[in-house]
């Protein structure tokens, strides 16, 4: 049954390519006139050779416009967080994406912060279609963006810089996580350092900004298939492969491709954590996020990598493992993963960039982030807080 | 020895009510991590916190309420030397306040690497680890040389 749903998924995905493709190319292309809710995935070595990343394209038009567009690939499809992220050096300059501004008429800059780094640059009006599609007049972030050089050091102070497409390891970011904002209500109560700025000539400060004007989950603002999303992708060997291929579908239970079936839903806590059971612990933080490149767990479980993966687990032989993962409703689901030597599968196959069993130590030792290896072979499903579901309200995770 | 965490979480209740709010003026901006104690109250000022120290034989822990509502905790030796801190809460905590002179080498460590996602960063005489997305990050940084005699890694949380 997987076999057949992934066959006929592939026909999708090589029809919608065929019509939808390029990407970084100059504005005034006619955007792609489908209408199904199914956008092909691609995971391969992308702009800067970062193994596990799931890249699609996007096509973006100025408000309003629907011949001033640009179709832009290698985005990465992120589960993790919400609201759409370019690169302005991608950027076809006949766009000219009108800059938002906040109450004062100062322009509106975003920092967002990951795990891993922060991302610094101005919120502009786009509207975005994508495999039928459309979010109009909504806000995006253009990282990178020269007209805005100065960082604060309230932004920078989180970590790496990532603020080019080599750092940022994607042509930009689809935030399709279970949350409708990217900050939500505390940016609307109150002035945080780390998230929105006002930028007048004399410097930027942080600032309030309303839930409607902050950066939203785009699926929240599609007409219908608004509920959420499911990423599948296919199996990998157990040794990699160079490329893996899937669909990123729009809707959950909203058609008959994207239906829960047998999947298990797996209700979140607000911030979007659930719990996982493995090898006899509870990790209470833990997360499924396709914007990851590993599996994410503990601490000291296994030797570490020294060699190319330094750092990451290293076991001498593969762990062929089992976990259970847990919602907050105590709804539970078996997943089966492996974990291999990351350094032997490196220098076995240096060309690869899609594997199903590497994993790395977390950042606490009750994490366990289910990143893209998780991916492979499944259907996945992202439900969207406050959005009805046939599998019950968002926000939640079902596989 | 090592420290038993059940028990000591256990005790929060009651040492919670030994509160300290210190509110003496703001030092020179000194490293947290690998800091002394002095530098805790630095990164209370420079983060607007709150603060409560919560104490048991090994170590102190003082805990940091940011405003946007992440905690981070900083781990005091009987030296009083910060030999970790960790945080957990809806924003990244100021890593250049609280790692202090570790800041750089993080960040130069974080960008070499081949991955998105959570970091976990082991030299020697550091670890760095950090996760979670927006709106819900977790993380921990500590010198495995300074921890006290009986305690483990697994305290740093």
């Amino acid at each position: 049954m997987r076999l057949l749903v992934i066959v006929a998924m592939l026909g999708v995905g090589l029809a919608l390519g065929g019509c939808g493709g390029g990407g970084g190319g100059g504005g005034g292309s006619t955007p792609p006139p489908v209408a199904q809710n199914t956008q092909p995935i691609s995971v391969n070595a992308g702009p800067d050779g970062i193994v596990n990343l799931a890249f699609i394209s996007v096509t973006v038009c100025a408000p309003g416009s629907t011949t001033n567009c640009q179709t832009i690939d290698n985005i990465q499809v992120d589960t993790g967080s919400s609201g759409l992220r370019l690169l302005s050096s991608v950027l076809s300059p006949s766009l000219s994406l009108p800059q938002q501004v906040d109450g004062n008429g100062n322009p509106l800059v975003e920092c967002i912060q990951f795990a891993d780094g922060f991302s610094w640059g101005p919120v502009k009006a786009v509207d975005m279609q994508i495999a039928g599609e459309q979010a109009k007049s909504m806000a995006v972030q253009i990282i990178g963006d020269p007209a805005f050089p100065s960082i604060p050091a309230d932004c920078s102070s989180s970590g790496p810089p990532e603020n080019d497409v080599s750092t940022f390891g994607a042509n930009g970011l689809l935030g399709i996580g279970l949350l409708l904002q990217d900050c939500g209500p505390a940016c609307a109560q109150s002035t945080l350092p780390g998230f929105y700025y006002s930028c007048p000539q004399t410097g930027c400060v942080a600032t309030q900004v309303a839930l409607a004007n902050q950066l939203q989950n785009p699926v929240g603002l599609f007409s219908v298939d608004n509920n959420g999303a499911v990423i599948e992708l296919s199996s990998v060997p157990a040794g990699g492969a160079a490329s893996a291929t899937g669909s990123l579908i729009f809707g959950i239970g909203t058609q008959a491709n994207n239906g829960l079936g047998s999947a298990k839903v797996l209700p979140t806590d607000p911030t979007g954590f659930i719990v996982t059971l493995f090898g006899g612990q509870t990790y209470t933080t833990s997360y499924i996020d396709s914007g990851s490149s590993l599996l994410f767990i503990g601490f000291n479980l296994y030797p570490q990598c020294t060699a190319a993966a330094s750092g990451w687990y290293c076991p001498a032989t593969t762990q062929n493992l089992s976990a259970t993962l847990q919602g907050t409703t105590g709804s539970t689901s078996a997943a089966a993963f492996s974990i291999a030597n990351a350094d032997q599968l490196f220098a076995a196959n240096p060309g690869f960039y899609a594997f199903d069993d590497l994993a790395s130590p977390g950042g606490d030792p009750s994490l366990f982030a289910w990143g893209l290896p998780f991916f492979y072979g499944r259907n996945v499903y992202t439900a969207i807080e406050t959005k009805q579901t046939p599998g019950g309200t968002g926000p939640y995770f079902a596989f | 020895m090592t420290i038993d965490i059940g028990r000591f979480s256990r005790h929060f209740a009651w040492l919670a009510g030994v509160v300290l709010i210190a509110g003496s003026a703001a030092g020179p901006a000194e490293a947290s991590l690998g800091g002394t104690q002095a530098s805790v109250e630095t990164d209370r000022l420079q983060v607007g916190a709150t603060l409560r120290v919560l104490s048991s034989a090994a170590y102190s822990v003082h805990e940091l309420q940011t405003p946007s509502g992440t905690v981070v905790r900083e781990f005091v030796s009987p030296a009083g030397i910060v030999f970790g801190v960790a945080w957990r809460g809806p924003s990244m905590p100021d890593l250049r306040q609280i790692l202090g002179t570790y800041f750089d080498r993080y960040v130069e460590a974080g960008a070499a690497r081949k991955a998105r996602g959570p970091v976990a960063i082991e030299q020697p005489g550091l670890v760095v680890q950090s996760a979670g997305h927006p709106r819900a990050f977790v993380g921990r940084a500590y010198i495995p040389e300074a921890l006290p005699q009986g305690v483990t890694a697994d305290a740093i949380r």
